[in-house]
């Protein structure tokens, strides 16, 4: 199982020159765009994404995965100081770490937050490096059932991240799976929706796609906001790191959510806001004193951190095995496979052994550099939060168009990506959860592949999708995520029902 | 203010009509000889669009006999005509931008879109104005130069 000679190589392509500048100019950006409210991991992935063309992959890839933690940890740093979530992912940190703040113990927020964030991203890198080469060796058994079966489970939980209504999240999820099918049939090679034009024939692209729904939207939604001036108490800025005993008084809350965020990234469309919110209600449901969240209770900070950190090792075990991407921002990391003329898939894994290892030991470096960086810039960083958004959202629509075009170098993407992020900014205007439309149409293609082929092959028999071995588990892993809490809550109660 | 009611009514009404335009366009969706084995290429989108039309029956009537979906029962689309303008104003620099960017290339486009969406976001200081149009040269320049990008 283990490559002692892709190993060696993977060392060697990673302590490049190149590789670590890219290492730690990544995570720098990755703080600032994460500290910069509304721009999350997508955004920064995206805009960063152009820039790795010219790279050889090692160094790209690290790049993207330093912004893509980075980014998650950045958001954080504006939730404490000023409230502001950074990122979808900071929301549950924003009141209590705000609280802690205002409290006078901003310093102890900010050391939990970041200990947090590194011990998850060290906690889902170890998963990655441990149960991806397993998982990639089962994939290479994998047929149209299966990725079926994996299908069927992301778009599943689109029931979870619907958001309020979940009609309203169904409509998205349906809309997102049938924009996939624009473009030629990759089956009988029939036109769908090609409006005559040649543009069409690949349908619609996923980068320009997701970068419109994500970051031209936010420039929208973002411009409505009123230009408030934010102030904060920079002398708390000084981060307190927990000691030993406080690490081993938490560790429990730590081991859970460093759980809960690489499950929660390992499922296909889910990302770190929805492992921040669970394990965030998690530790209040198991705590004594409930009521003390949201009011400055310190694991209430270190509980969404370490989860939403997590996701990201979670995200790129079923993105590298499967090529199915577990987060919106797994889906652009994809992106720099493509870019490199690499598939992620068992085939990978066994030719090009140095790539997956540099990944894995990527991971850990990225999240002990972000450790240092972290604490040292710690000052610097908040200040970023006071980079008016007038400034900041104008250039980030001009960077996402610049780096759409440099990429695809077609006005076409341009008008592709505006006009997602019309659509993005309507939805949310009327209150519509993006998730379910970006799970749909990351989902869409593999899903449509997946069920027509198994109806060829099953000659027409819908019980045939079922006759497969790791399908069930699928479906079975599917079954007790969505109705296995509630069941355990009824037979716990019925148990004590009886016995009393 | 629009109340989200009927903002929400409005758009299922679109999505309602544009699903029935898209399936009348994907019934006349071919097959090739090569694709006989399999479901017809028309099989998924319509089986989709009536998926969408199904779901957005659903809320549209939780909104014609509750008032709201998910809650949302007397909030407005807009908080006042200030909100409203700039969300707009945002959104039709955007689209200019690129009409722009057809006629004039990229660099045009980008020194009308930025000082158009800060002006819109209602920015006074000549100062913003100023460090955003040399964000947008310098942006220019690294695509062109650095990247090797070349800009239409």
């Amino acid at each position: 199982m283990f490559d002692a000679a892709a190993f060696e190589l993977a060392t060697q392509l990673l302590f490049q020159p190149i590789t670590l500048v890219m290492l730690v100019a990544g995570v720098i950006i990755g703080i600032v765009i994460g500290v910069l409210p509304g721009l999350g991991p997508p955004v920064a992935l995206s805009l960063a994404l152009p820039f790795t063309f010219d790279m050889p992959f090692v160094p790209s890839i690290v790049l993207l995965l330093s912004i893509y933690s980075a980014s998650i940890y950045g958001g954080s740093i504006s939730a404490i100081v000023a409230k502001i979530p950074g990122t979808g992912a900071a929301v549950a940190t924003a009141q209590d770490g705000n609280a802690m703040f205002r409290a006078g113990r901003g310093g102890e927020a900010l050391g939990l937050s970041l200990t947090g964030s590194v011990i998850g991203g060290l906690f889902s890198a170890f998963v990655l490096a441990v149960f991806a080469p397993l998982l990639a060796k089962l994939a290479a058994q994998f047929g149209p059932r299966e990725y079926l079966a994996v299908c069927v489970f992301g778009l599943a939980v689109v029931v979870r991240v619907a958001g309020a209504s979940l009609w309203k999240g169904l409509a998205m999820a349906g809309l997102g799976l049938w924009l996939t099918t624009w473009g030629i049939d990759p089956l009988s090679g029939g036109e769908r929706y090609t409006f005559g034009t040649y543009q069409f024939y690949s349908g619609i692209k996923l980068i320009p796609f997701l970068i419109g729904i994500f970051a031209v939207s936010e420039v929208f939604i973002g411009a409505e906001r009123a230009l408030t001036k934010i102030e904060f108490d920079a002398r708390s800025l000084k981060i307190a790191i927990p000691g030993v005993r406080r690490l081993k008084e938490l560790k429990g809350a730590i081991m859970r959510s460093s759980i809960v965020g690489t499950i929660i990234g390992i499922i296909p469309g889910e990302g770190a806001a929805v492992a921040a919110y669970y394990a965030y209600a998690e530790e209040k449901r198991r705590s004594d004193k409930p009521e003390e969240f949201g009011k400055g209770a310190p694991i209430g900070v270190l509980a969404p951190e370490t989860a939403n950190n997590a996701t990201v090792g979670g995200a790129l075990l079923p993105t590298m095995t499967l090529g199915v991407p577990g987060t919106p921002a797994a889906a652009i990391l994809l992106g720099a496979f493509a870019i490199n003329n690499l598939t992620p898939g068992p085939r990978l894994f066994e030719e090009r052994g140095e790539i997956m290892y540099a990944i894995y030991i990527g991971l850990f470096l990225i999240n002990i550099v972000m450790m240092v960086i972290g604490y040292f810039a710690i000052r610097f960083a908040a200040q970023i939060i006071r980079v008016p958004q007038n400034i900041v959202l104008p250039l980030v629509f001009l960077l996402s168009v610049a780096g759409i075009y440099s990429t695809f170098a077609s006005l076409f993407a341009v008008g592709i990506m505006i006009a997602a992020g019309i659509f993005g900014y309507i939805i949310r205007k009327l209150g519509f959860s993006v998730a379910p439309l970006v799970i749909g149409f990351v989902l869409g293609v593999i899903f449509e592949d997946g069920f027509r082929q198994s109806i060829t092959t099953s000659q027409g028999s819908i019980l045939e999708f079922f006759n497969t071995p790791i399908g069930l588990t699928i479906y079975g892993l599917l079954f007790l995520t969505l109705f296995g809490a509630p069941l355990w809550r009824r037979v716990t109660s019925f148990m004590k029902r009886d016995a009393s | 203010m629009i109340s989200q009611r009927n903002a929400n009514l409005v758009f299922a009404v679109i999505l309602l009509i544009v699903s029935g335009w898209m399936a009348v366009i994907a019934w006349d969706f071919e097959t090739p000889a090569l694709g006989d084995a399999t479901l017809p290429t028309k099989f998924f989108p319509l089986v989709l669009l009536g998926f969408i039309v199904f779901c957005t029956v659903i809320y549209a009537r939780e909104y014609l006999v509750d008032g709201q979906s998910g809650g949302d029962g007397g909030e407005v689309l807009y908080q006042n005509s200030k909100q409203a303008k700039t969300g707009l104003l945002t959104l039709a620099s955007v689209v200019v931008s690129y009409v722009l960017w057809q006629q004039f290339g990229f660099l045009v486009a980008g020194l009308f879109a930025t000082p158009a969406i800060a002006f819109a976001m209602g920015t006074r200081k000549i100062a913003h104005y100023a460090i955003i149009a040399v964000g947008a040269v310098v942006t220019y320049l690294i695509f062109t130069y650095g990247l090797g990008t070349q800009f239409r």
